[in-house]
């Protein structure tokens, strides 16, 4: 009773917590070149005159508002430029959200162009736009810190919580949905995209003992499980704070073999930029100075969990 | 480095505000994982890689007078003009699903569903049809049978 009373209590803290918000400011710095490369085939589209609706379009709901022609790639063109606003940090929040609104609109626009890497970037541009990005490494930091002068401004940290369970959510239904379907426990799921990729794979000049190896049926029915289980351990360790440095770097590692291995649009970049959420460098610095005070400096890099100031 | 509290931020109003965001955020999530098992799209439900099938599709105009014709024969349009993309410009050869099949099943109904309803010209045509061969992580063939709506007035 005392320890659910506790953690409620803890609960209730962290949700009114206030802490430092740079890390976030990082994601917002990467998020710029990351929906850049997202909106690159609608931008190399509209260069040739061609938008969404030239194609076959599915809407998800008939109610949702379409733009004319000209609208659209002007807000398209906009929200190209907005990437390199987001990265700089010039009025960071209103581009912010421009850049989420109009992802995510695009992404509804029709079921085309839906896909769980989008979507997976439409809630990380909401992250850095509810989050103030812009006070740190921006910009807009810059200028501020010129007229009021510089320091690290503590906000709510709540929509870091609310991030972090997007990740993690994300980790977790896609390895439930893989562990309740026989056909991907087995390795067949696999086996058959690797066999359906062998030609690509070729003409990109992959070596013809990993063509091999990936269309083995003893092989996939390992790399099967261990990929599941690899999705389930990347949540484990991410969240406890003991073992996040571990579940981040399982995390990178896990990424980088899906990006040479299949393509996933964005979500590579993105889900490797959204590790910034377990990042805090307010923590690091206090650590590197108590290490400064007892001579043992340069052992810790980042700290992978967030001070919380205030309640 | 410990910055300054905000007590504005803690006012009745606001925690109450952000207790239920995350309530409502948390619930929208697990709902769209869960409701991902039902529906086509698989909308935040983050499903990757889920299936590894294949398709080959037969689209035909079915006329007013029953004869059936394919749609790349005597007709004023042209399939690959009208839908463009999702492997379904030429569903004749065998493609990856590359969202499995339910998914692309949905994608040719609307497909067929559009083209019914965007071809004012044509007046011959009682309604499209499709004839699918499908193939679900190597298992099969099976074969569907998809249909536009009834042109009411072709």
């Amino acid at each position: 009773m005392t320890s659910v009373k506790g953690w409620r209590a803890d609960v209730q803290r962290a949700i009114d917590a206030t802490g430092d918000p740079r890390a976030m400011s990082l994601l917002r710095i990467v998020l710029g070149p990351i929906t850049l490369l997202h909106l690159e085939p609608f931008l190399r589209l509209a260069a040739d005159g061609v938008v969404y609706s030239d194609r076959f379009t599915d809407p998800f709901f008939n109610w949702f508002p379409e733009m004319s022609r000209d609208l659209y790639v002007s807000s398209l063109w906009l929200a190209a430029a907005c990437c390199g606003l987001l990265t700089v940090g010039a009025l960071t929040r209103a581009v912010a959200g421009y850049l989420a609104s109009f992802v995510a609109y695009n992404v509804f626009l029709s079921t085309t162009h839906f896909s769980h890497n989008r979507a997976f970037l439409v809630i990380l541009l909401i992250g850095v736009t509810i989050v103030p990005t812009g006070r740190h490494f921006s910009l807009d930091a810059w200028i501020s810190q010129r007229w009021r002068g510089g320091r690290v401004e503590s906000v709510p940290l709540w929509p870091i919580w609310l991030l972090r369970f997007e990740v993690c959510a994300v980790y977790l239904a896609s390895a439930t949905s893989k562990l309740v379907d026989p056909d991907w426990w087995s390795g067949t799921v696999l086996r058959l995209r690797s066999e359906q990729s062998t030609e690509l794979a070729l003409d990109a000049g992959a070596p013809g003992w990993a063509l091999d190896l990936a269309v083995d049926e003893t092989f996939q029915w390992f790399f099967s499980k261990a990929a599941v289980l690899t999705e389930l351990a990347i949540v484990a360790l991410l969240l406890r704070r003991r073992t996040r440095r571990a579940g981040v770097v399982l995390a990178i590692a896990f990424h980088l073999a899906i990006e040479v291995a299949f393509a996933v649009q964005v979500f590579t970049w993105a889900a490797l930029a959204a590790l910034l959420l377990w990042c805090d460098p307010t923590r690091a610095e206090q650590r590197r100075n108590d290490e400064d005070s007892r001579g043992t400096a340069g052992r810790t890099g980042c700290v992978m969990d967030h001070e919380v100031i205030g309640s | 480095m410990r910055a300054p509290t905000q007590p504005d931020l803690q006012t009745p109003w606001r925690r109450a505000t952000r207790r239920i965001v995350i309530v409502l955020v948390v619930a929208a999530q697990v709902t769209a994982i869960v409701a991902a098992y039902d529906n086509d799209h698989r909308a935040f439900g983050f499903q990757m890689f889920a299936e590894s099938d294949e398709f080959s599709a037969r689209i035909e105009r079915v006329l007013v007078n029953g004869d059936v014709v394919a749609v790349d024969q005597d007709w004023e349009y042209r399939w690959r003009d009208l839908v463009v993309g999702r492997g379904l410009t030429n569903p004749s050869p065998v493609h990856h699903s590359t969202r499995g099949n339910r998914t692309q099943f949905a994608y040719l109904q609307a497909a067929l569903d559009r083209v019914a309803t965007n071809t004012p010209r044509d007046t011959e045509t009682h309604y499209l049809r499709a004839d699918v061969t499908y193939w679900e992580n190597g298992r099969g063939p099976f074969t569907l049978t998809l249909e536009s709506p009834r042109r009411s007035s072709p």
